[in-house]
Formats: C-alpha cells, sequence, structure tokens
C-alpha cells in the first residue's frame, strides 16, 4: 500500500513536470488527475487536479478542431484523447469533485462525437489512416448518448443515406456515404 | 537487463520521510500518523497511513472491498498465465522465466526472424494484464493473484525507478526510453485502473 502511493505520487510529480502534447497529454493529465482525486491526502493533489482540468479545458479548443477531428487526425488517436479527457469528469463524478470542474467542460467535448459519426463505414468501424485499430462506432456513440442525452445524433438514419458527402474542412478530407 | 541502463541517470525511489513531507499530516483522519511523526516512529506512521487509506470512505470504489460481490467477469486462464509471467505483446509471446518480468527485456530484439520493435516494451509495461489480474483477485479470492500484483508493482518500482528528466527518448533502442515513455503514457492507465477493476 505505502508502496503503490509512493510510486503514484512519484509519477504524479514526475507528469507535472514533464507534460508532453497531443494524445499524450491527454492521458499524462488523465493520470495527474487521478491520483490528485483519488489521494487527496498528497499535499500538491488540489494543484494537480485544477492544472489537469486546466490544460484538458485548454486542448479540448486546441486538440479537437471545429468539425471535431482530433488534431492528430487519427482515428484511434481521437479516441484515445477524447476518452481520456473525458476520464476526468468521470472520475471527479465519483469522488464528487465535479463542481472543480468549468461547466462547459463536457459540452465542448461533443464535436468530437461527431466525428466519429461523420466517418463509420458500414461495417460501423472507422477508416484505419495513419495509426488506427478497430473503433466500434456505435459502442462510443451510445456512451456520447449516456453523456449527452438530450441526443442530437438521433434520426441522423446512416445507414439509409443515398449519397451524402461531408467536407470535412479541418481535416482535408472528405467523407462519402453511400447506402 | 541490458546494458544501456548503466548509463542511464536515475531518481531512486523515495524515501518514507520523502512520502510523509508530501502528505498533509493536518488532513482529517491522518492525527494518529501525524503524532506517531512526530515521535519519530516511522515503522508506526507507516501503518497508520497504511490503516487509513485501507478505511478511509472519502473515495469510493465501484466495490465495496469489505463485503466483496464476487460476480464479475474474468479470465482465469488469463490470469493464470499472467502468474506465470506468459505475455503477449503486440502479437509476440514470451515468457518469463519464473514469472519474473524482466521489464527492460524485448525479445524483438533477441530474435533474428523478428524486426526490432521498441514497441513491444512499451506495451509490455502498460500492464495491459493488470486489469484482469485484479478482476480474478475479485471474482476468485485467491491471494495468488494479488501476490503477483505486489510482485510485479515491487519489480517495476525497483528495476524502473523514474528518470531524472523527461525520459521520453522516442528513438532510444533501450535502456530508460521504454521505462520513460512508459512512465508518462502508462501512468493513466495504471492510475485509472483501480477504480475500474
Amino acid at each position: 500500500m505505502i508502496l503503490y502511493l509512493k510510486s503514484c505520487t512519484e509519477q504524479a510529480q514526475h507528469l507535472r513536470k514533464y507534460p508532453t502534447s497531443g494524445n499524450w497529454l491527454t492521458m499524462e493529465m488523465s493520470g495527474l488527475y487521478t491520483v490528485g482525486a483519488v489521494f487527496h491526502e498528497l499535499k500538491d493533489a488540489a494543484e494537480w487536479r485544477n492544472y489537469a482540468i486546466g490544460r484538458l479545458y485548454e486542448e479540448l479548443d486546441k486538440q479537437f478542431l471545429l468539425d471535431g477531428a482530433q488534431i492528430e487526425l487519427t482515428p484511434g488517436y481521437h479516441q484515445v484523447a477524447l476518452f481520456n479527457t473525458l476520464q476526468i469528469p468521470e472520475t471527479a463524478n465519483t469522488v464528487g469533485r465535479l463542481d472543480e470542474l468549468p461547466d462547459d467542460y463536457v459540452r465542448k467535448a461533443e464535436r468530437a462525437f461527431d466525428y466519429n459519426l461523420y466517418l463509420m463505414t458500414p461495417d460501423r468501424d472507422m477508416p484505419r489512416f495513419n495509426d488506427s485499430w478497430h473503433v466500434n462506432v456505435p459502442g462510443y456513440m451510445r456512451t456520447a448518448i449516456e453523456i449527452f442525452p438530450e441526443n442530437r445524433w438521433e434520426g441522423r438514419n446512416i445507414s439509409f443515406c443515398s449519397i451524402i458527402s461531408f467536407s470535412l474542412c479541418w481535416v482535408l478530407c472528405y467523407a462519402l456515404w453511400m447506402g | 537487463m541490458q546494458i544501456f541502463t548503466l548509463f542511464i541517470t536515475a531518481v531512486g525511489l523515495m524515501t518514507d520521510n520523502e512520502l510523509f513531507q508530501f502528505l498533509d499530516l493536518n488532513h482529517p483522519g491522518l492525527e494518529e500518523v501525524k503524532e506517531a511523526m512526530a515521535k519519530g516512529d516511522v515503522e508506526s506512521a507507516k501503518k497508520l497511513l497504511a490503516d487509513y487509506l485501507r478505511n478511509r470512505t472519502s473515495v469510493p470504489w465501484g466495490f465495496d472491498p469489505h463485503n466483496i460481490d464476487r460476480s464479475i467477469r474474468y479470465s482465469k486462464p488469463y490470469a493464470d498465465q499472467t502468474v506465470a509471467g506468459e505475455v503477449q505483446v503486440i502479437g509476440v509471446p514470451y515468457v518469463f522465466p519464473n514469472g519474473d518480468i524482466d521489464w527492460f527485456y524485448n525479445p524483438t530484439k533477441v530474435r533474428d526472424d523478428l524486426p526490432d520493435d521498441n514497441e513491444w516494451q512499451w506495451q509490455l509495461g502498460r500492464m495491459g494484464y493488470w486489469g484482469n489480474l485484479g478482476r480474478t483477485y475479485w471474482g476468485t479470492g485467491d491471494e495468488l493473484y494479488a501476490q503477483t500484483f505486489v510482485k510485479h508493482l515491487r519489480s517495476w518500482t525497483k528495476q524502473c525507478p523514474r528518470p531524472d528528466d523527461s525520459g521520453n527518448y522516442a528513438n532510444s533502442a533501450s535502456g530508460w526510453a521504454a521505462p520513460g515513455r512508459m512512465l508518462i503514457i502508462a501512468s493513466f492507465i495504471r492510475h485509472r485502473s483501480p477504480m475500474r477493476m
């Protein structure tokens, strides 16, 4: 128990001192926040939580382009960045610290789910360009609906679109839907 | 351990006294810990701190550790492989003798039939097998799985002390590059798992 606490403390200190960028940063800040939330008895815990929240709140605007794509333009990393970012409010909710987050923190992530829907392939996956892997889009959209219960995606009925194409101008690519 | 590690500077694991300096001993619930430290009784302070952490209710868990519902999905065969040191990383299997993981070992550097791939070492250090190990302990109550987690934690903290810089050497073939990168990326993965297990 003490060894685990020591290791978590050291890793949090390391993450606080050497933050990087891109999807890595989202992992780092999610980890930093978690240590600050779980071990709130540490002197630096509140500062770590606030720093992690602040960095990812900024990153929501920096990393997710206006059409929702994560800036590394990799469907795999997109999910990594999105769900690491949303891990903070999830953990905050678990430990009763949601009031430490800006009111619009979660709302800023909404357009990232648009990107998943726009790029969904007929087999409900996403194109595997750059460093990507299987993406269970329906599964992620179910999560989206839990987070955003007003569900503005319902009724898009994308399975039966004849031909609809979206110009993802910030990504500089086209998603062509055929069905 | 590969020879490259000899040239890497690292900071050793913090001492007990350092840990207590990082703690807010005025935090409610830590009164006895503070008292023990005031007397210079570090061993008692550690025991009291561990008791506090085991019994506090300020951080809820996804389960009640004092009244465990064992209805959880887990893979015992996979957990048994982890105990035995059998891993499969990016599709390349390897068995660590006696279940003792060498966090610096990378079979792709050794086998002629495989291209060198740092990813093997990095992915090993993400401890993707810990989640199932924890769930299997939860589901079976078999201490072997908890002991294996402790064994891994002890060996990792001993073999992979934090570097005294960022530790992110993307092109380094071995040595501190992998644990350094692991430290940063996998910190999240390791830290989030307790509440998700």
